[in-house]
């Protein structure tokens, strides 16, 4: 599994759709996960230019309920709630993102909030502006000029166990500014040691100091993990799905 | 994305130096959930009073320049965060050009990624501009020959890289762009439907 090549190269290289040294990347979109405060102007932008939802299927808007008394959360629940049904996006409920929709492997785009912590269980997550939602949603495709990827090796040590530390350690060897410009691949024995729980919210605080986030090697752990949940591969297509997994 | 033709008319002058993004688009305008009518934001401070009343005296809101398409301004017009928005509300407001003497990269790059063109003039020459706009001249911008004219004179020729021109001349955004590439990713779709077909189960 996971080696100096990084798994976060390796994801990316599996969904290059077309590169062009001028014009970036562009990258397959496996989950769109929408946003209230960001999807309605892109959809807005989407209607203007006569344009339709490319993968509606793979395009998940979130069910909730606006706090009571927040008008301002219940108009862009509101709204979101309309743009899903006359587009017929998938939906959500709170929860299900990590009841296996996202998976390892995968390409994510969605909120910071939403999907950070998901770069822990080995997915490649980008934090969505309005452009980026609008692009994705008639392309399901990003195009990136994709940043330099910083492979760290995370040593089994009694003060590398905590995210916060974690974090820590980063910015002490790398330093913010290199932590700002690079995609991040954190694998080793320090990885491994650390349950699935803790490698999210790693994930998700290297995400506020790291704009292009993180993502945590696969290993055993995250497999054992993700098996039986509602949305993961079963059946045939789990072996299938394993092999891929073991060779990022 | 609207093509870019030759734009003509009268230009709004607004001779200022270090217009930040925010200034130009107060925040409230980011609260918005449609980018139409986002162009009476513009300016909102300047152009109207507490009450939301019309100040008059503001260039934009003075019958000549109401419908203005050009901006003559001063350097690093739209510094900081220059937002989707407040390329949305120049949009909805009108404005196809803006001329400046120094423009911010990402400035210039938002410009251009949502159809307007940013000329940038030598600053001797703002000053020449800013009259002409103030006295009311007709400007013409043609894109196709990178010219800029007052009144039918001298053609002032600026530059846009070959690239962005092509973009705007053949009315293309970001997502035009890459549906250029539109049977990549449908060929991209099916090896992948194949390969990994749980993510499509």
């Amino acid at each position: 599994m996971s080696d100096v090549f990084g798994t976060y190269s390796k994801i990316i290289a599996a969904h290059t759709v077309h590169t062009d040294d001028a014009h970036g990347t562009i990258v397959y979109i496996d989950r769109h996960i929408l946003h209230p405060g960001i999807s309605a102007q892109a959809f807005d932008g989407l209607r203007l230019a006569h344009r339709e939802v490319r993968r509606p299927e793979a395009t998940y808007a979130p069910h909730a309920d606006a706090a009571v008394g927040d008008p301002v959360q219940a108009k862009l629940l509101d709204t979101l709630d309309a743009n899903a049904h006359e587009y017929h996006t998938a939906r959500f409920e709170p929860g299900d993102l990590q009841d296996g929709l996202i998976q390892p492997g995968m390409t994510v785009a969605g909120h910071r909030n939403d999907v950070a912590r998901f770069g822990g269980i080995g997915a490649v997550c980008f934090f969505n502006s309005v452009s980026c939602c609008e692009h994705i949603l008639a392309t399901q495709t990003l195009r990136l000029t994709l940043p330099p990827v910083l492979n760290v090796r995370i040593p089994a040590e009694e003060d590398l166990k905590k995210p916060e530390q974690i974090v820590a350690h980063l910015v002490t060897t790398h330093g913010m500014p290199v932590l700002r410009t690079h995609a991040l691949h954190l694998y080793g024995d320090g990885i491994s040691a650390i349950d699935i729980h803790t490698r999210m919210m790693t994930a998700e605080k290297i995400a506020v100091v790291a704009p292009h986030g993180a993502v945590l090697a696969i290993d055993d752990h995250t497999i054992e993990w993700l098996k039986g949940y509602t949305h993961a591969p079963s059946g045939r297509d789990w072996p299938m799905a394993c092999q891929y997994w073991e060779n990022l | 994305m609207e093509k870019f033709t030759a734009i003509k008319g009268i230009a709004a002058p607004l001779p200022k130096d270090q217009s930040a993004a925010i200034e130009i688009l107060p925040l409230e305008a980011h609260r918005t959930l449609s980018r139409a009518g986002l162009g009476k934001f513009l300016y909102a401070a300047q152009r109207y009073d507490a009450k939301g009343r019309e100040n008059p005296a503001f260039i934009l809101n003075q019958p000549a320049w109401r419908k203005s398409a050009i901006l003559v301004t001063g350097m690093h017009f739209g510094h900081g965060d220059a937002s989707d928005h407040l390329f949305w509300a120049l949009s909805d407001f009108g404005i196809r050009v803006v001329i400046a003497a120094v423009f911010d990269g990402a400035f210039r790059a938002g410009c251009y990624r949502h159809g307007i063109l940013p000329i940038e003039v030598s600053p001797v020459y703002i000053g020449t501009l800013m009259q002409d706009a103030a006295d009311k001249k007709v400007f013409t911008v043609d894109l196709e020959k990178q010219s800029l004219s007052v009144d039918g004179g001298k053609a002032y020729t600026f530059e846009t890289p070959e690239f962005e021109r092509h973009c705007l001349l053949s009315g293309l955004d970001d997502i035009g762009l890459t549906l250029e590439h539109e049977d990549a990713i449908d060929h991209f779709e099916k090896q992948h439907r194949k390969e990994m077909f749980w993510l499509y189960a």
